[in-house]
């Protein structure tokens, strides 16, 4: 059950929760890039003081936040590894018989934890405040634009709602088949790479086989109420941009530009 | 007393907003051989004692003791024991994966390490456990229906021979004539067999018509363990419980509401209750 | 004599998924012919496979007859422009309280039929409280289906269909994978919908849930076989075992008293006159 808790919604009120799905969208999106424009100490002070600013305000519990982080720990392990063996410039910090660790090597290992850490920060910040049917709201309306193009951001917005209504039930039935499966001795725990992903097979075959069903029958469902498209739809749910969303902006902006004055 | 759960809590998602505590201090004895019933309503905690039972789940605390096996929070390696309990899920026809039926009955004894030959002879003698005629073998699971699906899948279990089954609400969804027959399988293979059967069911018929042993499951806890007639002669335990008595029991006594000797509410087979009106309209009462 | 128009009316429906490759007489549905009156509240009662999914989706126009036609009203589900009225007629509720819940959150879903209408916002309000309202769910919502009970799924599921202000409402074997509890909200419920006057057609296999209606239709080996007003058939229910259907425990103990050559032959309705009839005999001495 605990995996389930990675990137969900935490129905709480906070200031970050109850701000327009669009702007939080823009904010996070525009700070993920931002991110890659930090080069030194003092920038990456600034955004992690930033992103430390919206762990408080989110009023989420700081150990939820270091749970996601279980999610990249080892792709932050498997990169500083990398950089440490394989890069080999700059002055020698470690000699071992076996292995040399250069300075440029630990410089490049903190500075991508360092970015995998903000950006997870972020990323949690928008699922953790934002509830899925917000984010597909809000994706939904920047995207509408793209209509004039073709680009269909009903139904892209739709299919997004749908799979993210699906998440829980499809986890809790991968959930019961792993078991049932467990309980006729099926062993996903031993064995080479090979034989572990072998061992999934009569967990996905089921699991697929019900998706297709689960599909089918909520396509009839929809068709019952009614559903036939984008075209001639109302909507109940309306988007308003407030004077919150407009200080986030601002603050956006800030951060911005002392970054840029910073960096070297 | 074989089967022995010790002071066992168990938590879900423990140290989040979602924790729950779904077990408190569950003290309970199963007999070897019985056929005993768990009832209780959705939320009871039912399904996770017999996932613990399953070893498919370990106690956030407490101990659980099936024979020699002690199982703990920090228990590992369940493997060997899990192959001893044989479990049947919910809806069990959602797990079939394989090609053929006969290549689904067999997983499980293949995983026991069966040879081919054993593996065979235990899909066959299944496959008329439960009533599926031997020409299905290799037909594709998913070309059948619903109930021979169900059949299938409660076939791969029992292939197992396991010492312990656990039928978590088996008839589900089934029709009553689908229901009717895998009760009566079910009440053969346990005489046969003698091995420990612990049912999951909200359906207070089954548990009154199958078991020698009644659990009964409020909120977390064990209200009350005993035989049927125990269990069903506590109206506010089950009250409290958000449970009713068997229909014959109701039935009854709506009845005894009209007479001045009552009929005894311990009778649970029709044929009996019809015995005793009969005998009562002779002797005139 | 004048004349009543019926709501809905089937003449001469046949049905297969494939009639080219099937032999007429396995067809799905074979030759079925009723009418149902506004404010009617009927169960169609068949085990499972007998055809009575299928006929449930020919009501709205899900399936369009192989022969024959369905009206509804004014409207044919046989063209295009007729089913898009008969989809607003007719509101229906699934088997499954997971599949059917397209939204996220309770309020949202209540919408979602109301949004495809083109429903402007000011009047989706009030309708959606409203039909939250009828169905007991005020109070849920923002809550996510996830997090409700399989009674309150099927709750949001009525409460979705009622926003959209059907004439007929169409349960599709909505109860049959609830636990007691929630299979009682949603009969209830029912009940109440059939006394505020809606039409409600209820497809089950359960013998229990077909006797709370007026009218009892059966449907076994694809055709229709008893069209009868559900006190009538109670007499005579001890028919319904020969398609593996459910006989109420009252008329059972009456067939067993038979055999013991103890005959009672007053017709019954239900359950208290059966518990009446024997208290006389018991008392005829």
């Amino acid at each position: 059950m605990n995996s389930v808790m990675i990137g969900q919604y935490i129905p709480i009120d906070s200031w970050l929760h109850r701000l327009d799905p669009r702007s939080k969208c823009i904010f996070v999106f525009c700070m993920l890039i931002l991110i890659f424009f930090a080069n030194n100490v003092e920038t990456y002070t600034l955004l992690l003081l930033v992103g430390l600013m919206g762990v408080a305000l989110s009023r989420i519990s700081v150990l939820l936040f270091l749970r996601s982080m279980k999610l990249i720990i080892w792709m932050i392990l498997f990169t500083t590894l990398f950089h440490l063996i394989f890069t080999q410039s700059g002055s020698i910090v470690l000699q071992t018989p076996i292995l040399t660790i250069y300075e440029e090597g630990v410089r490049q290992a903190a500075i991508i934890s360092v970015r995998f850490i903000l950006l997870m920060i972020f990323a949690s910040l928008l699922m953790f405040t934002t509830s899925p049917i917000d984010l597909t709201d809000g994706l939904e309306s920047l995207l509408s634009p793209l209509r004039r193009w073709r680009f269909p951001a009903h139904e892209f917005a739709m299919m997004m709602s749908i799979a993210l209504r699906f998440i829980p039930t499809l986890w809790a039935e991968t959930d019961k088949i792993i078991k049932a499966q467990k309980a006729r001795g099926a062993d996903f725990e031993s064995g080479n790479v090979y034989r572990r992903v072998k061992a999934y097979i009569p967990v996905l075959i089921p699991l697929m086989i019900s998706s297709f069903r689960r599909a089918e029958d909520l396509a009839t469902a929809m068709e019952a109420r009614g559903y036939a498209g984008g075209v001639g739809r109302t909507k109940l749910r309306v988007l308003s941009i407030r004077r919150a969303d407009i200080l986030l902006l601002v603050c956006f902006a800030i951060v911005a530009t002392a970054l840029f004055w910073m960096r070297k | 007393m074989e089967i022995s759960f010790q002071d066992i809590t168990y938590t879900y998602s423990i140290g989040t907003p979602f924790e729950h505590r779904a077990l408190q201090a569950i003290q309970v004895q199963f007999n070897q051989g019985d056929y005993v019933a768990v009832i209780g309503k959705t939320g009871s905690g039912k399904s996770t004692l017999v996932q613990l039972l399953a070893g498919l789940l370990l106690p956030t605390s407490g101990v659980l003791q099936v024979w020699d096996t002690r199982i703990h929070s920090r228990s590992k390696k369940l493997g060997e024991y899990r192959k001893k309990v044989g479990v049947v899920f919910q809806y069990p026809e959602h797990q079939l994966f394989e090609e053929t039926v006969a290549k689904d009955i067999g997983f499980g004894p293949k995983n026991l390490g069966c040879d081919v030959a054993e593996i065979e002879h235990r899909v066959s003698e299944a496959m008329s456990w439960v009533g599926l005629s031997p020409d299905l073998r290799d037909r594709s699971p998913f070309e059948l229906s619903g109930g021979q699906m169900r059949r299938v899948a409660i076939a791969g279990v029992l292939a197992m021979r396991p010492d312990i089954l656990i039928l978590d609400e088996p008839t589900a969804g089934l029709d009553f004539r689908g229901q009717r027959d895998l009760l009566s399988i079910l009440k053969r293979f346990h005489q046969h067999f003698g091995c420990t059967v612990v049912h999951v069911t909200h359906n207070m018929n089954e548990a009154a018509e199958l078991a020698e042993q009644i659990v009964l499951m409020s909120d977390g806890k064990v209200i009350a363990t005993g035989r049927p007639v125990d269990i069903f002669r506590n109206l506010p335990n089950l009250q409290v419980s958000g449970l009713d008595v068997p229909d014959v029991t109701k039935w009854i006594m709506s009845l005894n509401q009209k007479l001045s000797t009552p009929i005894s509410t311990e009778i649970y087979e029709l044929s009996t209750l019809v015995d005793e009106l009969i005998h009562r309209g002779r002797r005139g009462s | 004599m004048k004349h009543i128009k019926s709501l809905i009316e089937l003449s001469g429906v046949w049905f297969d998924y494939h009639p080219d490759r099937q032999m007429k007489e396995q067809w799905a549905l074979q030759d079925i012919n009723l009418t149902i009156q506004s404010g009617e509240y009927v169960v169609v009662m068949g085990p499972n496979g007998s055809g009575k999914s299928t006929f449930a989706r020919l009501l709205n126009g899900l399936l369009i007859p192989t022969e024959g036609e369905v009206r509804v009203g004014d409207f044919s589900t046989s063209n295009g422009l007729g089913r898009f009225h008969i989809r607003r007629k007719v509101g229906m509720v699934f088997q499954n309280p997971d599949n059917q819940i397209v939204a996220t959150t309770v309020r949202d879903d209540v919408a979602f039929g109301l949004e495809n209408l083109g429903i402007p916002r000011e009047e989706m309000i009030p309708r959606i409280e409203r039909a939250l309202e009828v169905v007991g769910l005020v109070g849920f919502e923002n809550r996510e289906p996830a997090h409700l009970s399989g009674g309150q799924k099927q709750r949001l599921a009525i409460a979705g269909v009622l926003a959209m202000n059907p004439e007929i409402i169409v349960f599709d074997e909505s109860t049959s994978m609830l636990d007691p509890q929630g299979r009682e909200e949603v009969r209830e419920l029912m009940k109440e919908l059939h006394q505020q006057g809606q039409t409600v057609i209820h497809i089950t296999h359960s013998a229990q849930e077909a006797f709370l209606a007026e009218r009892v239709i059966v449907i076994a080996h694809h055709r229709l076989q008893l069209d009868y007003p559900s006190r009538d058939l109670y007499n005579q229910s001890n028919l319904l075992e020969q398609w593996g259907l459910e006989v109420p425990l009252p008329i059972r103990v009456r067939a067993l008293l038979k055999n013991q050559g103890v005959e009672l032959n007053e017709p019954i309705g239900n359950s208290d006159e059966m518990v009446a009839q024997i208290w006389r005999y018991l008392s005829k001495t």
